[in-house]
């Protein structure tokens, strides 16, 4: 038994070296490419305050530097909720964006860009409450889609996982319908941006939404992670759970509430972003098995990894226009997920 | 003498069904007792009440001594393992694997296991004969062999009662006995409570000391198997006209031929 976990523990330690050499180079893709062009010493001598030059300090900490670092978050804590939600569902095909939050905080900002927008403009409000409206906004409406979806989900105090993932469903094409519906009452320009934060775009990355989304990361990813193990358990079925002792329908909850809350946090920065939560999980877990203590990091890593390529490549392909990443990882995410359900029938 | 189980006034179903209402039933400890009748009866609900695995609607079970209602189901998994009818697991799962999820409410550091887990783990292993394979995984076993290591999960557990919901489902005949071996070593050797619900019973009269005869949520008769093996009880039971002698190796009763009853027998 403990040669065996030994050799998983070193896959683990392998897996895990692996993706951060991948991020960092993703990072410095990334950091070097782009409208401004910069050579490596260039990057290395700005972040090292070696004769700090103001423009490159502009491009870097202002505008790639905050984008890198909101990529890695989102794709972190995407990845997480991802590994979460398969696991309690005991469903390999769902995803964050079938909790419903996704398009329950888009239909929220269209709302408040339909309703605020004029105002916020010309009011004299501090810039850190006008650039963190949209999000909170976000925030609230991606909480609110999830607690509708709890509640139709349960049925007698029983949280049914059948019923969530079609309750999901429902309601993710219920606000979406709203969204598209107001969107289309409202002046061109700000139907524009409510589009572009709904694709799923991170260009706009600033400090601001770093530090409102931190916390919450910081938060309820060790409370996933300290977790991880339960899901393990959660892949028996649930009666062989109870009968080990662990009370089902309160950790469900309770993990099911963390996932929301880390897919909120980063929705409200990051518009849509789907597919990330999908796949994440499932390579994490061809590269480090099944158990759930492994993959619930290196799904996080995984998520970050892509989600900077996937901004480096919309950034760049199109470049000078750019593509939303959200785009970008649909681009990649759809084949893949068609893959998977031919795999799974096969 | 302590019971293993006692029940009052117990109730119980599924959402809106009532399976079964009012039952008072004890079960003994250190016993092995199973529970039989026709298909729909309410056995294996019983079963899972009692293992806590459906919620009772009215009622109380006292487990030895203890009302249920007032123990966590960390502290009830440390008294009791139940093996429901039809267990999954991924089939990357290994063996030794499955196994050690069964220390799960004993263990406080879930990321290593004590050198009484790895104890526990290598005793299941070999009651129940699955060394062989311990390093395979789930997918790769036989169905013998799988119901074999689901058992071993549940005596990692460490329990003094076994509950098993028809251990020997689907499996050929030699295997079947092989599991109530098993089954009855461990009630010889290790003075473990077993409750069982068995489809056959030829095999719960060989293997039990006491059974529980149901019929539409009744508890029809109780007794030891020369008591309820018998024509009578058979047709109250089963609705056949069963042929029963006492085997002449096992000296247990056996049924070796049954009729249907006809409506004009009754």
């Amino acid at each position: 038994m403990k040669k065996v976990r030994k050799k998983t523990s070193s896959v683990f330690v392998m897996t895990v070296s692996i993706l951060i050499l991948f991020i960092l180079g993703a990072s410095y893709l990334h950091m070097t490419n782009g409208v401004f062009d910069m050579s490596v010493m260039d990057v290395v001598k700005t972040l090292l305050r070696i004769d700090p030059n103001p423009k490159f300090d502009l491009v870097i900490f202002e505008f790639r530097l905050p984008r890198i670092v909101i990529a890695a978050l989102v794709g972190v804590g995407l990845g997480m909720a991802g590994v979460v939600l398969q696991g309690i569902t005991r469903n390999g095909l769902a995803d964050p964006g079938i909790l419903g939050i996704n398009a329950g905080a888009g239909a929220a900002v269209v709302i408040f860009m339909f309703f605020f927008q004029l105002r916020l403009t010309s009011a004299d409000i501090s810039s850190w409450l006008s650039i963190l409206m949209m999000p909170m906004f976000g925030f609230v409406g991606g909480a609110l889609a999830a607690l509708l979806i709890f509640s139709f989900a349960q049925k007698n105090g029983h949280l049914d996982m059948q019923r969530l993932i079609l309750t999901g469903i429902a309601i993710n094409s219920g606000f979406g319908a709203l969204s598209l519906f107001l969107s289309l009452k409202m002046s061109a320009q700000d139907f524009e941006s409510a589009a572009v934060w709904m694709a799923g775009s991170i260009y706009n990355a600033n400090w601001i939404f770093v530090v409102t989304m931190l916390p919450w990361l910081i938060l309820l990813g060790f409370y996933v992670h300290r977790k991880a193990y339960l899901l393990d358990y959660f892949q028996l079925e649930e009666d062989s759970i109870t009968s080990l002792g662990i009370p089902v329908e309160k950790e469900k909850k309770k993990l099911l509430m963390a996932s929301v809350g880390l897919v909120s946090a980063c929705v409200s920065v990051s518009g849509s972003i789907g597919f990330i939560g999908l796949m994440a999980p499932h390579i994490a877990k061809q590269l480090v098995g099944i158990q759930h203590r492994y993959v619930m990091p290196v799904s996080a890593l995984i998520g970050a990894g892509l989600l900077i390529i996937a901004d480096f490549i919309g950034k760049t392909v199109f470049a000078p226009s750019e593509l939303a990443v959200g785009i970008v990882v649909s681009i990649i995410g759809i084949p893949y997920f068609l893959y998977l359900l031919v795999k799974s029938k096969a | 003498m302590q019971t293993a189980f006692r029940m009052e006034n117990l109730s119980s179903g599924y959402e809106q069904v009532r399976v079964f209402e009012g039952l008072n039933l004890t079960i003994e400890d250190g016993k092995i007792t199973t529970i039989i009748g026709p298909n729909g009866c309410g056995k294996s609900t019983l079963l899972k009440t009692i293992g806590r695995i459906l919620k009772k609607q009215q009622g109380t079970v006292y487990l030895q001594d203890q009302n249920m209602q007032n123990l966590s189901t960390k502290e009830i998994a440390k008294k009791l393992a139940i093996l429901s009818q039809t267990p999954i697991a991924p089939g990357q799962l290994k063996v030794e694997e499955l196994i050690a999820y069964g220390r799960y409410p004993h263990r406080n550091n879930v990321n290593r296991l004590t050198k009484k887990d790895e104890e526990m783990i290598e005793w299941a292993l070999t009651v129940t004969n699955t060394n062989d394979y311990r390093n395979r995984e789930l997918g790769q076993l036989s169905g013998g062999q799988r119901q074999r290591v689901w058992l071993a999960m549940a005596l990692a557990q460490e329990t003094n009662i076994l509950l098993l919901d028809e251990p020997t489902t689907y499996l050929d005949m030699a295997h079947q006995l092989e599991v109530l071996e098993i089954v009855k070593n461990l009630n010889a050797q290790h003075s473990c409570t077993i409750v069982m619900v068995l489809h056959d019973i030829n095999h719960a009269a060989r293997y039990s000391d006491h059974l529980i005869a149901m019929r539409q949520g009744v508890v029809m008769k109780t007794g030891t198997p020369q008591e309820i093996l018998c024509a009578d009880v058979m047709r109250e039971v089963f609705n056949i006209n069963a042929r029963i002698m006492e085997d002449p190796v096992t000296k247990t009763p056996v049924c070796y031929g049954y009729d249907v009853l006809k409506e004009v027998d009754k």
